[in-house]
């Protein structure tokens, strides 16, 4: 029973990320936002859509008739803001982890939006709690969609440029050993439980671009 | 074929089985993913190049669509798990089975130009409610429809192996195998040939039609998101036919790894039964049905689970 569990609890573990194929591929760029005090307070998210999903949602609001991969000011303002409806649940893909504990970020707020080359980009703000100081702690910041319908990349190291001096930032691939260790490990955990409800562990930010940011102690 | 031919393609099943329940296959799934990333965006390029009538566009963008299925298809997906599945249960040949492998990547990009012109044209729907109702219903279903052809196969599996038992039972008793006689299952086990009613040929033909019939509509009550994404990008341009064209090309990509996994599955399932050949022959072929049934049923519910 116990093997047949485990077994079980490997095909069922193994599958997800595996089995979902990304449709949109979104590039991401993180601007840390600092109040006066040099406190962390948020973060500005970039999204380049690829060029495909870029068309795709012009075309379907029958914008650039001219197809020349550019649009009037008018256009982009009625674009303004088309992924920023999101649904119940729906956690905006980015998250943000100091010392180790995940973060609530705020509503996204600020949409901006702009059209170029044939490619969309969007960019909103998503506010801490309260303000952070990256002195006293790591901040992490994972850009990915635990459904994997979309595939983020972090493209560029962040923006630090409004904070402390001597901060630095470090963008992280995922490491397929080190998520895979994760996955073990929660397979480990599930075979104590023989018989206990499988769900799916939330090992799905292991697999994700990730930024590690730290500033000097002041 | 040589016998350590056909055993090596047990091996090589096990060892891609292994591979991918431990997570390894992951990193082909990224470099799938950044191959259709670029045949993606490659895509929207060929699409602006047929607008501006550049020659040559056409052909790129069907080259491209092909690609974007091959990519698209890379990673483990349900019509490779049931193809697979079915291809080492079943005593299918190999002919057949990649007949079903490419009729289901095709009938799949029937599906998608299906629903995309049904959408436009009779109901009115929006790119977003085609998706949605693609990854809400259309998606459970298959992947329902992938789960109860996986019992079947274990149910078929477990009454063949009943069969096979009671055959063996009957040895003692010869008297006793006539009542058995009307089973129409024809594996080694089952040594009745008679001659009223279908010939087991017959009958094994019109059950691999059936077989074949389900399977196929199995997979393709999904609709691929990325030809729909593609079917109704030409709808608004107004170039239709290239849509559909393009729709097909990816399924015929996609049809090129299913197709991997039909030849692989016809020889993992040779090479299992040689290297069980002997006394244990008759046993092994409804033995290895039932275990490709369970996995197909573990893998449609865990699909299942993730659409909804």
């Amino acid at each position: 029973m116990t093997r047949t569990a485990t077994l079980t609890a490997l095909l069922m573990l193994a599958a997800p990320p595996a089995l979902a194929h990304p449709h949109i591929f979104i590039a991401t760029g993180v601007e840390v936002l600092f109040d006066a005090q040099k406190q962390a307070t948020g973060l500005r998210i970039r999204w380049d859509y690829d060029d495909f999903y870029s068309m795709i949602i012009i075309e379907d609001r029958q914008l650039d008739p001219d197809f020349d991969g550019a649009l009037t000011p008018e256009e982009a303002a009625l674009l303004n803001g088309f992924d920023m409806r999101w649904d119940e649940g729906f956690e905006g893909d980015t998250y943000a982890l100091f010392a180790g504990q995940p973060l609530t970020l705020g509503p996204p707020q600020d949409p901006q939006t702009a059209y170029a080359n044939g490619r969309l980009t969007t960019y909103h703000t998503r506010s801490f709690a309260a303000p952070l100081d990256l002195g006293q702690a790591e901040l992490v910041i994972q850009a990915y969609d635990p459904t994997y319908y979309s595939a983020y990349r972090i493209e560029a190291a962040p923006d630090l440029s409004s904070g402390p001096n001597g901060c630095s930032a470090t963008v992280f691939e995922p490491d397929p050993a080190a998520a895979d260790a994760v996955l073990q490990a929660a397979l480990a955990e599930l075979e104590g439980q023989d018989g206990a409800e499988m769900d799916f562990p939330p090992v799905g930010a292991a697999f994700a671009d990730e930024v590690r940011l730290t500033c000097p102690a002041q | 074929m040589p016998r350590a031919v056909i055993l090596l393609g047990a091996g090589l099943a096990l060892a891609l089985a292994a591979l991918w329940a431990f997570g390894l296959f992951d990193s082909l799934g990224a470099w799938a993913a950044e191959g259709q990333r670029n045949a993606q965006n490659a895509l929207a390029g060929a699409l602006r190049r047929l607008r501006a009538e550049e020659p040559g566009a056409l052909a790129a963008l069907i080259a491209l669509a092909f690609g974007y299925g091959v990519f698209h298809a890379a990673g483990p997906g349900h019509g490779k798990i049931l193809i697979g599945g079915y291809g080492l249960a079943e005593n299918i040949r190999l002919g057949p089975l990649l007949a079903i492998a490419i009729g289901s990547s095709l009938a799949q990009a029937t599906t998608a130009v299906l629903l995309v012109y049904s959408g436009v044209w009779l109901l009115d729907l929006t790119r977003e409610a085609m998706v949605e109702v693609t990854e809400t219903v259309f998606a459970p279903a298959s992947y329902a429809a992938i789960g109860l052809i996986g019992i079947w196969l274990i149910w078929r599996g477990a009454r063949r192996l009943r069969a096979s038992q009671s055959a063996g039972q009957s040895h003692k008793d010869h008297a006793h195998s006539h009542a058995h006689s009307h089973d129409h299952h024809h594996d080694a086990a089952c040594g009745c040939g008679h001659a009223h009613g279908p010939t087991p040929e017959q009958l094994s033909r019109v059950h691999s039609l059936r077989d074949a019939l389900l399977v196929i509509g199995a997979i393709a009550i999904r609709p691929c998101t990325g030809a729909l994404f593609l079917l109704i990008l030409c709808w608004r341009l107004g170039i239709d036919a290239v849509g559909i064209a393009g729709a097909y090309a990816m399924g015929l990509g996609t049809a090129l790894i299913t197709v991997a996994v039909a030849a692989l599955s016809v020889w993992a399932r040779a090479g299992t039964l040689e290297a069980l050949s002997g006394g244990r022959l008759a046993r092994a072929a409804p033995v290895i049905e039932v275990f490709a049934g369970l996995v197909v049923v573990l893998l449609s519910v865990q699909m299942l689970r993730a659409a909804i």
